[in-house]
């Protein structure tokens, strides 16, 4: 009754006043806090018989953490077990503040096979994003299912997409104590270390891997000829050959964008100057004239320039350059050492070694104009290499004596190591996407 | 395969003897075996014997059925037979002497023939053994041969090698001497460049320490910036309790004006009371002027005493009448003097509970903003822990928050039924700027919130600006977000904006269902824009 009462005389209110000149409701947000996604994966299901066979959850959770745009929920806070939408209830997530949430259930399918399915929800909004289910054969390796789960998740989320389901080429060097004959092995991993696959083992020293732009191939320095020559070798096939072994020092060969041709520092007509080495033909034409050194060239995503490493103004500099020859500019100013830059996939910044003096750090280079900016703080920090989605850096430091590898997100906020399993992993680098699965 | 026949001489010599010796061995089996048949040959002319025995006696016996007489004769016959067989067996004997000499001979020749095949075989053997050594030793000579010639080609190889070695370490030496001399060159260079850089990084100190300066100043900044949000929020607060006071003041002069109107009122009753009394008053004299009157006019000197007492009573008791009147005045005054102490207590206590109520609220607001700080502060330096611990203590912070709206709601809500309940004569204007309060101040609530909600991704532009219009449900429950437009394409960046308002669902309301309605009716906009840093 009373309300009633009050709402009669509200509309005598309203009638009396009629539409009071209050201005539009606009509500201006200037705050907020910059944070990772929180974002709860429950542990999938299994719904064969004994263990699970691998921690689908807890590689997603990995992954999407090594990225720095996500937080995932520690599971121990996880508070229910749902594997299907019809389990979930959003409010138990959202007093949680997650904003979004994983579930998954791994199957047995056939003899060996599992069927891994997941689906992705907004807690708030308490709808469901996207949602998949894999078939995996027997010899295929779960892992990679994973790392597909958190691409997919990545890319929904962020708009990016995810560069979890990659690979990575490093060097070990020895003594192993008995695992390799050889001191020096150069392996292959999955981007998050684990599966490692031997390429080749060589009891001199192996330098400077890169992948080819379709990832079939690796072109690399060995010393194994008496003086380094660069050789490319298949993955599939194993099979491999010299591509320059010219009197001298042959190195740093980087791939163009096409596959075709690879950039080199050959020291043949004297020091160390760059060539652009046609795979097809064999021929070679040189782009650098000069006393000073010029090495470790990388190619423009578009092909269309190339960066190097010159000290040719007294100090290790990045200079860029027509890849069809013409004018080198310097465009590194900071710092008493610059080296070994690498483009960004999008062309638009340079990744490098960045020394000050004392110590090196990989530090980012906009080209468009915006400075140098650190982005690593361990130490003597080397080899950096942009993920295919550019959005980690994958870098070589040191921990102990020992070379380690660690990831980076671009805003330097998460280095994380990388789970080799090996001692002392020296030049990763990192290859490129696989094809994409469609949703 | 020649080749390997003639490598391995000794041991096709080895087998070539073997099947030699081997051949030997049945030769001499095969001479043997005849011998065997001879010695079985001799019971078969013993046999020939005996046919021929049986043959005499069926002969004998058919002679003796014949004649008797011919038994002489066959004795005779029979002596002749048995000189006959006597000579026969001697001769037999004899021959066979003859013939086990003869073969006796035989053997002796066959087995010095033998023994002579033997001995050349032998012979032919030791020849061929001889034959064998020589090859051996000859391929023993070969082979020391090659060996020697193998050895000194891998000595030359070696001295070949070690002198190719000798010429790459001399490269590499070279090389290494190159190599050294350019680290010498790149050390005089580094030297030269630790000086320019040693002079760069004074000027890079000086300019850091003008950075660390700079740095300060925006952290300065950033302060001044915080203390003039805080100011901001004290000036809001200020506002309010300004506004509430101003309202407290407004009701009070209104209070006042009641209390002037009553006293007025009270003044006229006053008023119109005394001029009652002196009408009666003037009544009363009147009467008695017309008693005066009338006694002057019936009665005479003795009625007059009469006339006299009873205006002495009646003096008597217009006095009682008056001094009743002035006792029930002043009562009355009394009583109304009491009655305006007790309101001015009541005013008294009305603004002491005011006053209790607004700074018990303003101490409560107080801790809570303090507790907030603390909270960002811990926020920002725990790990995801604190950052669980935080959301939910953010979650009962907006429900205290809630909480405490509702409160300032209620006390709102009774100021404006006090508003609305005073009367009608109140201006409209009057209603629409206090409406215009109240919206303002729910406005500033559900900003808080909303900001408070909004985690906006990592290493993305902060210069990015998103137009979102959301709809709400009666109770403030969010239905219906669309981003309408951001300044960059960043699906993250609108994702957070869309979840920041989602996350502050429901988004508090005033209590007044007219003004509520004002959130609800239309699509409220927001303008999401982060400060520069």
């Amino acid at each position: 009754m009373i309300v009633f009462k009050r709402l009669y005389l509200c509309l005598l209110f309203s009638v009396g006043i009629g539409v009071s000149p209050v201005q539009a409701l606009t509500i201006e947000i200037n705050g907020g806090q910059e944070g990772a996604l929180p974002i709860a994966i429950v542990p999938f299901g299994f719904a064969g018989t004994g263990p699970s066979l691998i921690n689908v959850a807890g590689i997603i959770a990995a992954d999407l953490r090594l990225s720095g745009h996500f937080s995932p929920l520690p599971e121990k806070d996880i508070i229910a077990q749902p594997h299907a939408a019809a389990d979930v209830h959003f409010e138990d997530w959202r007093l949680l503040g997650t904003e979004n949430l994983v579930v998954g259930l791994v199957q047995p399918s056939g003899p060996g096979g599992y069927t891994v399915q997941f689906e992705l929800f907004d807690v708030f909004k308490g709808i469901r994003l996207t949602g998949l289910s894999f078939t995996v054969d027997p010899n295929k390796n779960l892992r990679r299912v994973a790392h597909q789960i958190a691409d997919i998740i990545y890319e929904r989320l962020t708009g990016e997409r995810g560069a979890f389901n990659t690979r990575v080429a490093y060097v070990v060097a020895g003594p192993h104590r008995g695992r390799y004959n050889n001191s020096y092995v150069l392996q292959v991993s999955d981007a998050d270390g684990y599966s490692p696959q031997t390429i080749l083992t060589s009891k001199d020293p192996i330098l400077s891997p890169a992948w080819s732009p379709d990832g079939t191939r690796l072109a690399y320095v060995s010393f194994e000829n008496r003086r380094p020559s660069v050789y490319v070798q298949d993955l599939r096939t194993s099979q491999r050959e010299v591509v320059a072994s010219y009197p001298g020092t042959n190195s740093a060969p980087a791939w163009s964008p096409d596959g075709r041709r690879l950039a080199v520092s050959l020291s043949r007509d004297g020091n160390p100057e760059i060539y652009i080495l046609d795979l097809g033909s064999r021929s070679t034409q040189r782009l650098t004239n000069n006393v000073a050194i010029d090495t470790e060239p990388s190619w423009s995503p578009d092909g269309s320039s190339l960066v190097f490493t010159s000290d040719r103004g007294g100090s290790p500099q990045i200079y860029r350059m027509p890849s069809s020859g013409g004018r080198e500019e310097r465009i590194t100013f900071e710092g008493t050492y610059n080296s070994r830059a690498q483009f960004s996939p999008d062309g638009r910044r340079l990744v490098l070694v960045h020394g000050n003096g004392s110590t090196n750090h990989i530090a980012i280079l906009e080209l468009g104009g915006g400075g140098l900016r650190e982005i690593t703080h361990t130490n003597l920090d080397e080899s950096p290499s942009f993920s295919p989605n550019g959005t980690m850096v994958i870098y070589a430091s040191e921990e102990g004596g020992k070379g380690v590898v660690r990831v980076v997100s671009m805003d330097g906020r998460t280095p994380q190591r990388l789970g080799l399993q090996e001692n002392d992993v020296r030049e990763p680098t990192w290859g490129p996407l696989n094809k994409k699965i469609e949703e | 395969m020649l080749r390997k026949l003639l490598d391995n001489v000794r041991a096709v010599a080895l087998a070539v003897a073997v099947h030699l010796a081997l051949l030997a061995m049945l030769t001499v089996n095969l001479d043997w075996s005849p011998k065997l048949q001879q010695e079985i040959g001799t019971p078969e002319v013993v046999e020939a014997v005996i046919v021929s025995e049986a043959k005499v006696q069926s002969e004998m016996k058919r002679l003796q059925k014949v004649d008797d007489d011919r038994a002489a004769r066959l004795r005779r016959e029979e002596q002749q037979i048995e000189e006959m067989r006597q000579a026969r067996e001697t001769e037999e004997k004899r021959l066979e002497d003859t013939q086990r000499r003869k073969e006796e001979e035989d053997r002796a020749r066959r087995l010095a023939a033998e023994e002579r095949r033997h001995a050349e075989e032998e012979k032919s053997r030791i020849t061929e053994e001889t034959r064998h050594a020589t090859e051996e030793r000859r391929q023993l000579e070969e082979e020391t041969r090659r060996l020697r010639e193998a050895e000194e080609q891998r000595a030359v190889e070696t001295r070949r090698r070690t002198e190719e070695e000798k010429a790459r370490l001399a490269e590499e030496r070279r090389q290494i001497e190159e190599t050294r001399h350019q680290v010498e060159e790149e050390r005089t260079r580094i030297t030269e460049e630790k000086r320019i850089r040693a002079e760069e990084v004074k000027r890079k100190i000086v300019e850091e320490r003008k950075l660390a300066e700079e740095r300060q100043k925006v952290e300065e900044e950033k302060d001044r910036l915080s203390e003039e949000k805080r100011v901001r929020v004290e000036e809001a607060k200020r506002k309010i309790v300004e506004e509430r006071k101003l309202a407290e003041e407004r009701k009070k002069v209104e209070e006042e004006k009641d209390r002037l109107t009553e006293e007025k009122r009270k003044t006229e009753v006053d008023a119109r009371k005394k001029a009652i009394l002196e009408e009666t008053k003037r009544k009363a004299v009147e009467e008695k002027r017309k008693v005066d009157e009338e006694m002057r006019k019936k009665t005479e000197v003795d009625e007059k005493r009469k006339v006299e007492e009873e205006v002495k009573r009646k003096t008597e008791e217009k006095r009682l009448t008056e001094e009743k009147k002035k006792t029930e005045v002043e009562a009355r005054k009394k009583a109304e003097a009491e009655e305006a102490k007790r309101k001015v207590a009541e005013d008294k206590r009305k603004a002491d509970d005011e006053s209790r109520k607004k700074s018990e609220e303003e101490t409560k607001r107080k801790a809570e903003e303090k507790r907030l700080a603390e909270i960002n502060a811990r926020k920002k330096t725990e790990g995801e822990e604190a950052k669980r611990k935080a959301s939910e203590e953010k979650r009962k912070a907006s429900e205290e928050a809630r909480h405490r709206a509702d409160a300032e709601n209620e006390l709102k809500e009774q100021l404006d039924r006090e508003t609305k309940g005073r009367t009608d004569a109140a201006a409209q204007g009057e209603q629409a700027r206090q409406d215009q309060g109240v919206i303002d101040r729910y406005r500033a609530i559900i900003q808080d919130k909303v900001d408070r909600s909004w985690l906006r991704p990592v290493g993305i532009e902060r210069n990015v600006a998103c137009d979102v219009y959301v709809k709400l449900m009666p109770g403030g429950d969010v239905v219906n977000v669309t981003v309408k437009h951001c300044t960059s394409g960043d699906a993250a960046y609108a994702r957070s904006v869309e979840a920041a308002v989602y996350k502050a669902s429901p988004l508090p309301l005033p209590p007044d269902p007219r003004l509520a309605d004002k959130f609800v009716r239309e699509e409220i906009n927001f303008k999401f824009k982060p400060r520069e840093r």
